[in-house]
């Protein structure tokens, strides 16, 4: 039985990295009791697959993880069971089932990500630069500019992207910037690029150390990644069947 | 929810985040009882080295679950910051924190702190200097916490003194209790520092070296070692565990988020060696063996793999073949290992057709390879330092490796022997070319897999507190390097050099930790001198800086090479002498003479050699022999 889950990563866990988050789930699981199959050979190790990895200090309330089981069971014993095992601040919040069909490998979570939707805040005191902007305004107008053209480097080339084409949404709400982002593997657009861009376009004062890279993006963003959805902008929690 | 004692901006900027922020599966969170005033003693229980070091020993896991189980003690991990957090550490301001509670260790009651080598001995330091502490014990007030040694290292403490309030001697599963008891007892009774360091120097294993007096030669050797008070003790007995089923086992060790060096559980099956190699101080210092059961083993697999999901078991002790049960105890563990999808990964065996099998059971043959510790090149040798391993021991294992498919050797030696020729040192060489050519005589062309590939290394010896070789005159930097030259240069002229590859260990450290190893008061300052250099982290290649160390002595005007190449009379009194762990001196003097004669001694299992430590009354020394 394949089964996709969708969890959150909080709090000093925040500080672990992708493989350590990989572990930490492989070891619940056996904790857990949970009748998860594994791969042949002298070593063999737990079918488990993440949609994609999260930055070590980001926090999430929408990261998937693909698995299969032997044997079938429902859907809250699997989240009961594992969130037993699970840390305190790794909670599995909902599951799907996902069809058993063998000629359709490509639909584990990696592969049909394409999106993503994040939170995003300017901590202090950074935040207090931006104080009596109007925000709101500040996203709707810079949307509406014909191109956002940055820069991007790699070893090899620099090439110029016009980012909007790759913002799906963003605006001001709730004392946050919420956007959604093209992700995965072909483009994957960085919150903290958006902002950075957003407040050079804003004009405001008093952000040289932060365009100098002096300041990390931990340091001046708090960024949740809330959701992971596929390239038609479908949660990936809404994807397979309920497993009740 | 406690706040972690590093800012964000920090833990963001350092590799490794996960090494400072506790939490792990299996911790022990103790902070409701602390506020609700139910916890009367703190204990922070250090290992001097990064997390992922520290966290792999066992010890530390045995004492950290020990101390939880009661009620009014929370026990926590403390381990050193690595190179890039402590210059921000001292810059900040910010003071070293246990990880449970992420409160300062400035705070507890106690700090353990457990000295497995000698090269952590700055790295002591740092954790003091860091936690806020002063670093001598003399320089402690009320306030400060207890700190108090433990684990190999302190069979000779006498170079830690002056920075340790006390050390315990032995196994820490007897009197850890009781020591924690005359605390509180002190506390209520509005005693000082003094007064509870009085009374737990009559605790059975404490010694408190603030309460001895060493004298000393005008040529520098330890003439008295008095006690300052009639009622403290003289001596200090190890303190050890008798029956290794009834002592307490951590069955829920905790799991690391981060890959650390034993990334697996770790379950001891027995403790000590039967065998007495002369230069080792484990088989000494661990009499007599004890073994844990069969059926307690088993027990404790299961529990420990339940309560951590871990995927790999590993089975530790000295010389895991010597155990009485060990051939039915990995068949078992073998068969329920693999329904539970857990690798068992094998302690070092002795290479036979036992051990040949579970391995190719349990590893993949053409990428494992098979080891031996023959220590020495030649028989002769093995004869001085009483390693029963003969050559045709070596050759018989390999041959049946060879034909079992294997094609990986890796052969572990020692230079720098006492009595060492030119011969036992080329001998490291034409024992490995025997080993090749004993694969080619073997396997026959067709049959060969791949072409055997041998590795062999060197250490060099460092004479230690209560062996036969505490007596042994080291040699000098320049000549370890000549001898490990000239085992290069041998190994150039063998005929099968290309599938053989050697290397030997660093020389400078080999003199530091000899100067250590056998050091004594004086040394204090030569430690904190080099810590005030800048040296941290001397067991890590990259940091050990051996220059600062000739500096710090200098400084302090004590000459190196009294520890090290100067000639120990056989009736000098030795700083660690004060200890007892049961092996006499008497014995290990006859040893040493038995070693210049060449004359082997029986393992403890073939028939007992009288050390002394029958005194304790458990173990192989009360078991019938057949
Ligand atoms: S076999 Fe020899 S070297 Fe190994 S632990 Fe025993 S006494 Fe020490
Ligand atoms: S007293 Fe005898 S049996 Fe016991 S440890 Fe010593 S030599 Fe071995």
């Amino acid at each position: 039985m394949k089964i996709r889950i969708r969890f959150s990563k909080t709090g000093f866990l925040r500080f672990i990295g992708h493989l350590d988050l990989m572990r930490t789930f492989q070891k619940a699981a056996a904790r857990a009791e949970l009748p998860v199959r594994f791969s042949e050979g002298f070593h063999p190790h737990p079918m488990m697959s993440f949609a994609s990895p999260l930055s070590v200090g980001e926090t999430s309330c929408g990261e998937y993880m693909d698995t299969e089981l032997t044997e079938s069971m429902t859907g809250a014993e699997i989240l009961d069971r594992l969130n037993a095992a699970l840390p305190d601040e790794i909670r599995c919040l909902s599951i799907r089932q996902l069809p058993d069909d063998e000629k359709k490998k490509n639909n584990n979570a990696m592969a049909i990500f394409g999106r993503a939707d994040y939170t995003v805040s300017i901590r202090p005191p950074f935040d207090s630069r931006l104080a009596g902007s109007d925000l709101s305004s500040l996203t709707s107008s810079y949307l509406s500019q014909p191109a956002r053209n940055i820069t991007k480097k790699t070893k090899r080339s620099e090439t110029n992207v016009d980012i909007l084409l790759y913002i799906y949404h963003l605006s001001f709400s709730d004392g946050a910037f919420q956007m959604r982002l093209n992700a995965g593997s072909k483009v994957n657009l960085k919150p903290e690029v958006v902002m950075e861009d957003l407040l050079a376009f804003s004009g405001t004062g008093g952000f040289e150390e932060i365009f100098s890279g002096k300041v990390p993006r931990d340091i001046w963003l708090d960024i949740v990644r809330t959701d992971m959805l596929t390239d038609d902008g479908v949660s990936l929690s809404q994807t397979g069947v309920p497993l009740p | 929810m406690r706040k972690p004692a590093l800012p964000d901006e920090i833990l963001l900027k350092i590799d490794k985040p996960a090494r400072y922020i506790g939490r792990e599966i299996n911790s022990i969170d103790k902070t409701k009882e602390q506020k609700n005033g139910m916890i009367d003693v703190r204990f922070a229980m250090c290992f001097p080295d990064v997390y992922e070091i520290g966290m792999s020993h066992l010890g530390i896991q045995i004492l950290y679950h020990m101390l939880n189980t009661r009620e009014d003690i929370w026990c926590e991990r403390v381990y050193s910051p690595w190179m890039d957090l402590d210059p921000l550490m001292r810059e900040k301001k910010i003071p070293l924190f246990a990880l449970e509670s992420q409160d300062p260790v400035k705070d507890f009651d106690f700090l353990g702190i457990t000295i497995q080598y000698e090269m952590c001995y700055t790295n002591i330091l740092q954790v003091l200097d860091l936690s806020g502490i002063p670093l001598r014990a003399a320089d402690r007030c009320d306030g400060d916490p207890l700190v108090i040694g433990g684990g190999p290292c302190t069979y000779n403490p006498e170079p830690l003194a002056d920075f340790f309030d006390l050390f315990y001697i032995g196994e820490g599963e007897t009197q850890m209790f009781p020591l924690v008891d005359a605390y509180k007892e002190n506390k209520k009774a509005g005693g000082s520092r003094t007064d509870f360091l009085r009374k737990a120097a009559k605790i059975p294993g404490i010694y408190v070296p603030s309460l001895y007096k060493p004298e000393y030669a005008p040529d520098g050797r330890l003439v008295s070692f008095e006690p300052l008070y009639p009622d403290v003790p003289r001596k200090i007995r190890k303190e050890i565990v008798k029956d290794m089923d009834a002592a307490y086992y951590p069955e829920e060790p905790i799991v690391p988020y981060i890959r650390v060096t034993q990334d697996r559980v770790v379950m001891e099956i027995q403790r000590g060696c039967i065998r007495g190699c002369r230069f080792c101080q484990a088989g000494m210092i661990y009499r007599p063996v004890r073994e844990r059961s069969r059926d307690r083993l088993t027990a404790l697999a299961e529990k420990m793999l339940a309560a951590t999901g871990q995927d790999e078991l590993s089975l530790s002790s000295l010389s895991s073949s010597d155990h009485s049960q060990i051939q039915p105890l990995i068949e078992s563990l073998i068969d329920s290992c693999s329904e539970k999808h857990v690798n068992i990964s094998l302690p070092s065996l002795r290479i036979d057709s036992f051990s040949l099998d579970v391995m190719s059971r349990v590893q993949d043959v053409r990428k494992s390879s098979i080891t031996f510790a023959p220590e020495a090149g030649t028989q002769r040798m093995r004869n001085v330092i009483n390693k029963g391993l003969t050559e045709e021991d070596i050759l018989t294992g390999a041959a049946e490796a060879f034909k079992g498919g294997w094609t990986k050797v890796k052969l572990y030696f020692m230079l720098g022997l006492p009595s060492e020729t030119e011969e036992d040192m080329k001998g490291i060489a034409e024992l490995s070319e025997r080993i090749c050519e004993c694969f080619f005589d073997t396997v026959p062309k067709e049959k060969r897999k791949g072409k055997i590939q041998l590795t062999a290394s060197s250490s060099f010896f460092v004479p230690k507190p209560f062996t036969p070789f505490q007596w042994a005159v080291m040699e000098e930097k320049d000549e370890y390097l000549r001898r490990a030259h000239l085992v290069k240069d041998t190994f150039r002229q063998q005929l099968n050099n290309r599938s053989m590859h050697y290397e030997y260990h660093e020389a400078d450290v080999t003199v530091l930790e000899g100067v250590l190893a056998r050091g004594d008061r004086k040394l204090s300052d030569v430690i904190e001198a080099a810590y005030r250099k800048g040296c941290i982290y001397d067991a890590w290649g990259d940091f050990f800086d051996f220059e600062k160390w000739l500096a710090a002595f200098r400084e302090c005007g004590i000459d190196p090479d009294f520890y090290t190449v100067r000639k120990r009379h056989e009736d000098e009194l030795f700083p660690w002498d004060f200890i007892d762990i049961g092996v006499t001196k008497a014995f290990l003097l006859r040893e040493w003479k038995r070693a210049q004669a060449g004359e082997l001694t029986p393992n403890c299992r073939e028939s007992c050699s009288g050390c002394g430590a029958a005194s304790f009354g458990c173990g192989i020394c009360v078991k019938e022999r057949k």
